[in-house]
């Protein structure tokens, strides 16, 4: 006899979907700031700082997440001598993941101001670092904004892979309660749809404040 | 030669080898590729963070390889035959 899928099955995955929140903010906040340095040593003068940001995205980019998400949970347990909780290997391996990600598309918007702009700062003349911080990044931030939420979606939806090495987050507490119900054409089905209703919104929030900035700066609609 | 498609062709490059990261993850509906395998035998010797350290090594290395190959195709498509539209593009 197994159970039905009602409402404290619902609120299970309900409870779940918290988990998979935290930790996407985890890994986007986490993984923000080290993209943040990341992008500056990918763009800096320094070779030396340039190839050291290159190799860690080159190898980060270059291997799945879920051999990095082996590696930090296996790793820790081999560092520390006992086997770890999962909480602290997930969000060190999406922190790290993101980071890369957000480093290479940070880089990309850094770039794409013109060069023309780094000498108009220069000419004011402002130093190196507030050329970044107030005439660089403020323009690169209108254009970063597509592709980071873009990547944002697919971190809370990559941070079902979690499930994998036993992370209760929305999938694996979906997985459990297909164990129980054995209804998984019910379950996945709405796991699907309350990642969707995650997303969305997101993505939602970006158009408009990627209209505003536009707004903002006078720049024309796209139809 | 196809303006279009040279545009797309390094975000598409990109992707083919996302995917081929991603397909890691069809280890967890148990089909046997390299993720599948590597689970079988950490399994099998309890040796978990070597062998999933020398799968890791061979994703990296297959992304290398699929990378240049990508770049290859791309030059041979569209720098090849062109030197002088590479030299007016610079």
């Amino acid at each position: 006899m197994s159970r039905d899928f009602e409402w404290p099955e619902f609120l299970f995955l309900l409870g779940a979907l918290r988990w998979t929140i935290v930790l996407s903010l985890i890994a986007f906040v986490g993984g923000g700031v080290g993209g943040l340095v990341l992008a500056i040593a990918r763009t800096s003068s320094h070779a030396i700082l340039r190839w050291l940001a290159a190799t860690y995205i080159g190898v980060m980019q270059g291997t799945p997440v879920l051999m990095q998400l082996f590696l930090a949970y296996y790793g820790l347990a081999v560092l520390t001598g006992i086997r770890i909780d999962p909480w602290p290997a997930v969000t060190l391996a999406f922190t790290m993941y993101a980071a890369a990600f957000l480093g290479e598309i940070w880089r990309g918007a850094i770039l794409a101001i013109p060069r023309q702009q780094w000498e108009a700062a220069a000419a004011i003349p402002l130093a190196p670092a507030a050329q970044l911080r107030y005439v660089i990044l403020p323009q690169a931030f209108r254009i970063a904004i597509p592709p980071t939420v873009g990547f944002l979606v697919q971190l809370i939806k990559g941070t079902s892979i979690a499930s994998i090495i036993g992370f209760v987050e929305l999938t694996r507490a979906g997985q459990l309660i297909v164990n129980v119900t054995f209804q998984p054409m019910v379950v996945y089905p709405l796991i699907a749809v309350l990642y969707f209703a995650l997303c969305w919104p997101i993505s939602l929030a970006a158009l408009r404040l990627e209209r505003r900035i536009d707004a903002a700066l006078g720049i024309k609609q796209h139809p | 030669m196809f303006p279009a498609l040279r545009t797309v062709y390094p975000a598409l490059a990109s992707q083919f080898v996302l995917l081929m990261l991603g397909s890691s993850v069809v280890a967890a509906i148990s089909a046997e590729e390299l993720t599948a395998i590597t689970n079988t035998l950490q399994s099998t010797t309890f040796r978990a963070f070597e062998f999933y350290f020398v799968a890791t090594g061979l994703y990296l290395l297959m992304t290398i390889g699929m990378r240049l190959l990508l770049h290859a195709i791309y030059w041979a498509i569209f720098e090849r035959s062109r030197p002088a539209e590479r030299a007016w593009s610079r």
